[in-house]
């Protein structure tokens, strides 16, 4: 590590890099300077309160965090109201936390989640986000992504196929967008949940896809990533849903290529080094895979293409050594999530000063292994922040879930007769 | 919960149902099933007015919640009347200026209703008491091209507020990114004064502190083909990767090449 001084005007001294400086106001404090601001003391503290052998020490609390998670398998105390229509998220937040640890739970945990999320489906296809709650395509795409990584047989076959189809279908709008759910609201991650889940089953069809893409496209902003709907200013959630869905239809021709890399490797954060969801916001730990697993996508599909090709010969583009692969700095990434982000007693947070919580502690840790795992072709297969053993399993883009889980589930949905 | 699962499986649709939802939504303000089941009976019973003041407080209570925005615009919508919403929006957004559900139902009912008239007038109060809300800035792009649409006497008059904008702030990524982005509803060739703007103001300290001023001229270099010009490009990117804007170093890196190949 360099060493540094940092001044609070945010002068730059010539000894290291810039990345320690605070932003400087310019005599024009408003309320997103002064925010940024105090988060960036926040973050500073703590990194030079870290050990100067941090990046080799760092050890990822495997244990705690696995604790934390099947705490939650377990019991979900009252002040969780609040979630009580996102049961189906809370079990895809906990079982892909616990598959990227490497911490699965016991066969009796698996079937017993497969069971509770058999009681989220809804009659009519699709799945609510609790029992008896209307189909919603948000608890759709996290209980079918669940039962994916539960991956037995029993788990599959949950999935009523055709009246999922049936609900995918009827979710539909006729300028390509999708409602989350009857008479609900239009947006990105709609779309994204719907082709995630159809892709999966296999029911993806020109019947669900048509028209899709162009509407995709209409919500790439003049700044480069993507809205909510058209119109909406660019956000990370949303770009990652946009860019997913687009990357499922085989659609990137259609999209600013060059201007959505941009907007997504300048969301990453000068001091913090995490990601934040739009310019002149916070630093946050969810974007770690928002804007984070957007990177192997545009490597594959702007950045380095041609690697993808089998019958291509050339050289990919280089970024130093111990660098890693992807267009973004993949271990300021995880300095962050180390020193800012882990609970003690196990989860992982948004931001320090922040309480931990499942949708934190999943979307870090799904992020993390993006960032520790580089492209097939890269000389250097892992860029790992820390110990060695801090290494979590790969993780799947499209999906968010392991690539093994992925193939295992189209493998066997695959061979399922196609929708007509 | 219960009790609303018995009552919504029965499609009972009459003022002890609603009272039962009320319940529901209380205890959990997230609850869709129970908002939606809530707007099929007041389809049904009516009372939307009352139903506006409920889904205020709602609203206020909870700003990061989907779910009562869309409610809130579906009773809008239901009451056809728009007079207060605009109104209610900015007050919320007077607590957090980038609340992303209230921009968006703002956007909606803009649309919807056809309210312009005084958006832009909105956007730039908005703008003065933070130059860096990027909502505001989205927001300004989304009524222009809803509205008179990016004509040239448009670009040029936005050119001269962005810059002024600038001087208030140069490391303001969201106005740089709405200069950038007038001149890719257009193009740098019809704007030359963005470029002017920013060689300019090369020699100024901003040529020392500013990396968006770099990003601009790269973008301006990038797309003028001019092999000169592309070289000066190819600088830049190294004066970024290497102090200015290292967190994105390999980015730079990536454009470097990128240029390189088009002058080889």
């Amino acid at each position: 590590r360099e060493s540094y001084i940092v001044t609070v005007t945010g002068d730059r001294m010539e000894l290291g890099t810039s990345r320690l400086t605070l932003t400087n106001e310019e005599n024009n404090p408003t309320v997103s300077s002064i925010e940024q601001i105090r988060v960036e003391r926040l973050v500073h503290r703590l990194m030079i309160m870290s050990d100067t052998d941090h990046h080799l020490t760092a050890l990822l609390q495997r244990k705690a965090h696995a604790k934390y998670l099947m705490g939650g398998l377990n019991y979900l105390p009252e002040y969780f109201s609040g979630l009580d229509a996102s049961k189906s998220w809370i079990c895809f937040w906990i079982i892909h936390s616990l598959e990227l640890l490497d911490e699965m739970p016991s066969s009796n945990h698996i079937n017993r989640m497969v069971t509770y999320l058999s009681k989220l489906q809804s009659p009519t296809g699709g799945f609510g986000g609790g029992p008896q709650q209307l189909a919603h395509l948000a608890p759709t795409y996290a209980a079918t992504c669940a039962l994916m990584i539960c991956g037995t047989q029993q788990a599959y076959d949950v999935i009523d196929r055709e009246s999922m189809y049936k609900f995918l279908l009827s979710r539909k709008c006729p300028d390509g967008s999708f409602t989350m759910h009857e008479n609900g609201e239009v947006d990105i991650r709609g779309v994204y949940c719907a082709l995630a889940v159809a892709s999966l089953l296999n029911i993806l069809t020109p019947e669900l896809t048509e028209g899709v893409p162009e509407w995709l496209a209409r919500c790439q902003t003049y700044e480069g990533g993507f809205g909510g709907d058209v119109g909406l200013e660019a956000h990370g959630g949303y770009t990652y849903c946009g860019l997913a869905a687009i990357v499922i239809l085989d659609s990137v021709h259609l999209i600013d290529k060059d201007l959505l890399v941009y907007w997504l490797q300048d969301r990453q954060m000068r001091l913090e080094g995490g990601f934040q969801g739009r310019p002149n916001k916070l630093v946050d730990g969810c974007y770690s895979f928002w804007q984070g697993a957007s990177f192997p996508l545009v490597d594959e599909y702007i950045i380095n293409p041609e690697q993808y090709n089998p019958d291509d010969d050339s050289d990919a583009i280089s970024f130093g050594e111990n660098e890693g692969g992807w267009c973004f700095n993949q271990l300021a990434l995880q300095e962050y999530l180390y020193i800012c982000c882990e609970d003690d007693h196990g989860g992982l947070r948004d931001k320090p000063g922040v309480r931990r919580d499942f949708y934190h502690t999943c979307y870090t840790l799904s992020g993390l292994s993006i960032a520790q795992h580089n492209p097939h072709y890269h000389p250097e297969s892992k860029t790992i922040y820390g110990r060695a053993e801090n290494l979590l399993v790969p993780n799947d883009p499209i999906y968010n879930i392991t690539p093994r889980n992925v193939a295992k589930a189209k493998a066997y949905f695959s061979a399922k007769p196609k929708i007509q | 919960m219960n009790y609303l699962r018995a009552f919504f499986l029965s499609k009972e649709l009459t003022p002890r149902a609603l009272i039962v939802t009320e319940e529901a939504v209380s205890f959990n303000p997230a609850n869709y099933t129970a908002w939606y089941y809530r707007r099929l009976i007041r389809n049904e019973v009516g009372g939307w007015d009352e139903e506006l003041e409920i889904i205020q407080d709602f609203v206020s209570e909870n700003a990061k919640n989907y779910q009562v925005w869309f409610h809130y615009r579906c009773v809008i919508e239901a009451l056809n009347d728009p007079t207060d919403c605009l109104n209610f929006i900015a007050e919320m957004l007077e607590k957090d200026a980038k609340n992303y559900h209230a921009w968006t139902i703002r956007q909606w009912a803009l649309k919807f209703f056809g309210l312009w008239d005084n958006e832009l007038e909105y956007v730039d109060k908005l703008l003065n008491l933070d130059v860096r809300n990027n909502s505001a800035w989205n927001q300004r792009f989304f009524v222009i091209e809803s509205t008179t649409g990016y004509t040239n006497e448009v670009l040029k008059a936005e050119i001269i507020y962005t810059q002024e904008k600038l001087k208030r702030g140069s490391n303001n990524t969201s106005a740089w990114n709405y200069l950038r982005g007038l001149a890719k509803v257009s193009s740098y060739n019809e704007l030359p004064e963005i470029e002017e703007f920013c060689v300019e103001k090369l020699e100024s300290t901003w040529g020392i502190t500013c990396g968006q001023l770099y990003v601009t001229l790269i973008d301006i270099y990038t797309k003028s083909g001019d092999h000169e010009k592309l070289a000066t490009a190819i600088e830049y990117c190294e004066k970024l990767q290497s102090g200015l804007d290292d967190i994105h170093k390999k980015y730079w890196i990536y454009r470097k090449t990128t240029l390189e190949k088009l002058i080889a």
